[in-house]
């Protein structure tokens, strides 16, 4: 399983998939206050990732790719211009 | 890269040449009567058609560099603009580097390592004439403008960015139900390799959690790569159309790096600002924190924009006084920037290409099949002999027939195949109204060069070797025969100095003159020199007449101006001329008169490939001489020649002519029996009437002369081979090196 829900803490391991967005989300839902690692995490689907842009949890461990922790923590500050 | 199997390419390369040639004649037109339409519309189109058809390539540098160029000449166009000299210059030294680069496809397929750096600086001087105004659209257009995320990306962002490297931009707005196509927008992009920033923007706010639809896909993608354009979009091909991809080229970032000195400059100023501000106020300074916070933001910045992202700034003062030295050692490090080398020389010989008309190849495609038809009347005629029908008489007049009929044709194809060779003198030509105009501007002279017949036709290597002799002559004749303007009027002539380059074809030769009305030679100036020189005795130069001692430019050593100058004086002096011209079987003479100008004749055969050879017999040798200069040949008593020093020489028509022993000269050993007569072939070389003691003359024939090669290139004295009737070899001698 790489998405393990936990009491207050979700653990993203291995490659995570677009499968994992419906329980990760009711999850989000559900936790106030949530936390993720993403310390594992290898590959992130996107459906995932903008999950977590949405909701913004507290990263407790960021993903090893330093160019995808980058995007996952940097304030959104881009006017998405055509 | 493959380029050069891209049939694509290939054509490319012929036609930007083209395109570029036309661009410079258009330039250089233009230039002589500023606002004709005509000229300038021919040079808009030739660079326009250049920019679309180097697109098709991937050349993003070169394009680059041709849309700037047309965006100047745009603004030139409808006026906004007046095309100066000095942009003249710019836009000829452009189209110049584009024929380097087209030059580099045409060696290696690909545009040369450094060409996307210097893209950057001549795109960036050839829009500067524009202004700021001029610029904005120039930078909207599709192919150079950066794409409006980056600039607003933070500058830290921007920072982190590897530098001196061309990077790829990417936006990626997958479309909201791509989840459903099995897509993973965001594992694709991190596919890209060399990914440097990533930055997932979403779309639009986000909804309440509630209302969230896990499988929309709602974000755009924002990357920066270091990694070949072509990559990137082998990646994106299934979503070309929702993928915006932009190369980056070398110092897209125009604030980050300190680049020039003026940056370096103002850095250090701003350093030194900071320094002051920290040092000021006492001990007791109620503001001193919002002081040291100030000066740590300035720092932070200084960091930021001068690419030193790895500088840790400390809190305290004494810390941030060390980081303002730390930063000003950094400046005084970075070099500035060196000034632009100079291009290298292109290196000549790319494989060239030949442009034939279609009636010529079909000439000779007509008598290949004529000799197809004579090659089985003579496989027809040995079964005939084989069969014993015909008497040997009969199979002699036979044979004899045929043979007459594969003369005729060869022949025929010969001329067909000369015809083909046969490349207008305006091939040289054009290279000259740039050439004359460069060096004009440079000595502050006023030239105007005449170019006639340029229509006339020679062979293709006759035309070749053509080239640096001309540009030797016309050179000379800018630097030391036409004067300083004022000069000429005070001479009474006109301000503007006349060079007539004109080629003519005078019977199987084509004659080309390089005439100007300069200040012409000084036949006293010359005498003295080459005593001066010791390339002469004093009183031996004195006996010289006007007309002679013209003739002492051509002396191996000599050269008149005072100061070698960089235009003429390049270490080839006008015996290497005349000797080049020699070695392809011409003649070149000289004419001047003191004040009035003066006038280089080259006398060049039509053709090369066939030469007619005089055999000469040295002991138990035979060797070739081209006829293009005996002179004569004669035979003279013994008891006529007579010893001069250690030289001989024999009276001809009351001109004592000097004598050389060919076997002397090739190393063979003497002929036994001293004749009663020797044979001398009188010839004309290095300007010289000199006889040549002979064994015997042989007959003359037409040859194809082979240079040489292998391991016998570089041999001394020969200048080639051809096959004798009976298959040996016959080597042709090189007499103006052998007599030298």
């Amino acid at each position: 399983m790489p998405v393990a829900l936990k009491e207050g803490l979700a653990v993203l391991d291995g490659a995570c998939t677009v499968e994992e967005a419906e329980p990760l989300l009711q999850w989000l839902r559900e936790t106030p206050d949530a936390q993720v690692d993403l310390g594992g995490c290898t590959a992130l689907h996107a459906a995932l990732a903008q999950l977590l842009l949405a909701e913004r949890p507290r990263v407790v461990a960021p993903p090893p790719d330093p160019v995808l922790a980058a995007a996952l923590a940097s304030p959104l500050a881009i006017q998405v211009t055509r | 890269m493959s380029g050069l199997a891209n049939p694509l390419l290939q054509q490319f390369i012929p036609e930007a040449r083209d395109l570029l040639e036309q661009a410079g004649r258009a330039l250089l037109a233009l230039e002589r009567q500023p606002g004709a339409a005509a000229p300038m519309n021919e040079l808009f189109r030739a660079m326009h058609t250049l920019k679309g058809t180097s697109g098709l390539f991937d050349m993003a540098p070169f394009t680059r560099l041709v849309h700037a160029a047309e965006d100047l000449l745009g603004a030139a166009q409808a006026g906004r603009l007046a095309l100066t000299p000095a942009l003249a210059d710019l836009l000829l030294d452009t189209l110049d580097q584009l024929g380097l680069w087209v030059d580099a496809l045409a060696t290696t397929g690909a545009l040369p390592a450094d060409a996307a750096v210097a893209v950057e600086a001549r795109a960036g001087r050839l829009r500067a004439p524009l202004g700021p105004q001029g610029a904005a659209p120039a930078e909207a257009a599709p192919d150079a403008a950066l794409p409006g995320w980056l600039e607003a990306l933070p500058q830290e962002a921007r920072a982190a960015l590897p530098r001196g490297r061309p990077l790829v931009a990417l936006r990626y707005t997958p479309d909201e139900h791509c989840f459903f196509r099995g897509e993973d927008p965001l594992g694709l992009v991190r596919q890209v390799p060399g990914l440097c920033l990533l930055r997932l923007v979403p779309l639009a706010p986000w909804p309440p959690l509630d209302q969230l639809d896990p499988f929309r896909s709602t974000l755009a993608y924002l990357a920066v790569a270091d990694a070949p354009v072509a990559t990137v979009e082998e990646l994106f091909r299934y979503v070309r159309d929702q993928a915006e991809i932009v190369a980056l080229p070398v110092g897209w970032d125009a604030v980050a790096p300190v680049a020039d000195t003026g940056a370096a400059e103002t850095l250090r100023a701003v350093l030194a600002a900071q320094r002051r501000l920290i040092e000021a106020g006492g001990a007791e300074d109620p503001i001193a924190d919002g002081r040291m916070a100030a000066a740590r933001m300035v720092l932070s910045r200084v960091a930021a924009q001068a690419g030193w992202t790895d500088a840790a700034l400390p809190e305290d003062a004494a810390g941030l006084l060390g980081a303002i030295a730390g930063f000003e050692a950094r400046l005084d490090a970075t070099p500035p920037p060196a000034p632009e080398a100079a291009l290298p020389e292109a290196p000549r010989a790319a494989p060239t290409t030949l442009r034939v008309e279609q009636a010529k190849i079909d000439t000779l495609m007509n008598l290949i099949g004529e000799l197809v038809v004579a090659k089985n009347a003579l496989a027809w005629l040995a079964r005939r002999a084989e069969q014993e029908s015909l008497s040997v008489r009969e199979l002699a007049r036979e044979i004899k027939d045929r043979q007459a009929l594969v003369s005729r044709i060869a022949e025929a194809m010969q001329g067909a195949v000369m015809a083909v060779r046969m490349l207008p003198v305006e091939q040289v030509f054009q290279r000259f109204p740039r050439l004359v105009r460069d060096i004009a501007r440079r000595l502050d002279k006023q030239v105007e060069l005449v170019l006639e017949g340029g229509e006339t036709e020679a062979d293709k290597t006759i035309v070749e070797a053509l080239a640096d002799p001309l540009v030797h002559m016309v050179r000379n004749s800018l630097d030391h025969g036409i004067e300083m303007p004022a000069e000429r009027i005070a001479a009474g002539k006109p301000e503007l100095g006349t060079i007539r380059l004109s080629a003519m074809a005078e019977n199987e030769h084509v004659v080309i003159r390089v005439e100007d009305d300069g200040r012409g030679l000084d036949p006293a100036r010359l005498r003295a020199r080459v005593a001066e020189k010791g390339l002469m005795e004093p009183a031996r130069a004195a006996t010289l007449t006007d007309e002679e001692a013209c003739q002492l430019i051509f002396l191996p050593g000599f050269s008149t101006a005072a100061e070698v100058s960089d235009l003429s004086g390049r270490g080839v002096g006008m015996d290497v001329v005349r000797s080049t011209i020699e070695r392809v079987g011409g003649r070149l003479t000289l004419a001047s008169r003191k004040g009035e100008g003066t006038r280089f004749e080259i006398i060049l055969p039509l053709s090369m490939a066939v030469t007619r050879l005089m055999t000469i017999a040295c002991g138990e040798r035979l060797f070739g001489v081209p006829m293009g200069l005996v002179a004569e040949t004669v035979r003279v008593p013994r008891e006529r020649l007579r010893r001069v020093g250690d030289r001989e020489a024999f009276v001809l028509r009351e001109r004592l002519v000097p004598v050389l022993r060919l076997a002397r000269l090739l190393d063979l050993p003497d002929a036994e029996a001293m004749p009663d007569e020797e044979a001398i072939l009188v010839v004309q070389v290095n300007g010289q009437r000199l006889g040549l003691v002979v064994g015997a003359f042989r007959e003359v024939m037409e040859a194809i002369v082979r240079p040489l090669d292998g391991v016998l290139a570089g041999l001394p004295g020969f200048g080639g081979t051809t096959l004798l009737g009976d298959g040996r070899v016959l080597l042709v001698l090189d007499l103006p090196e052998l007599m030298r």
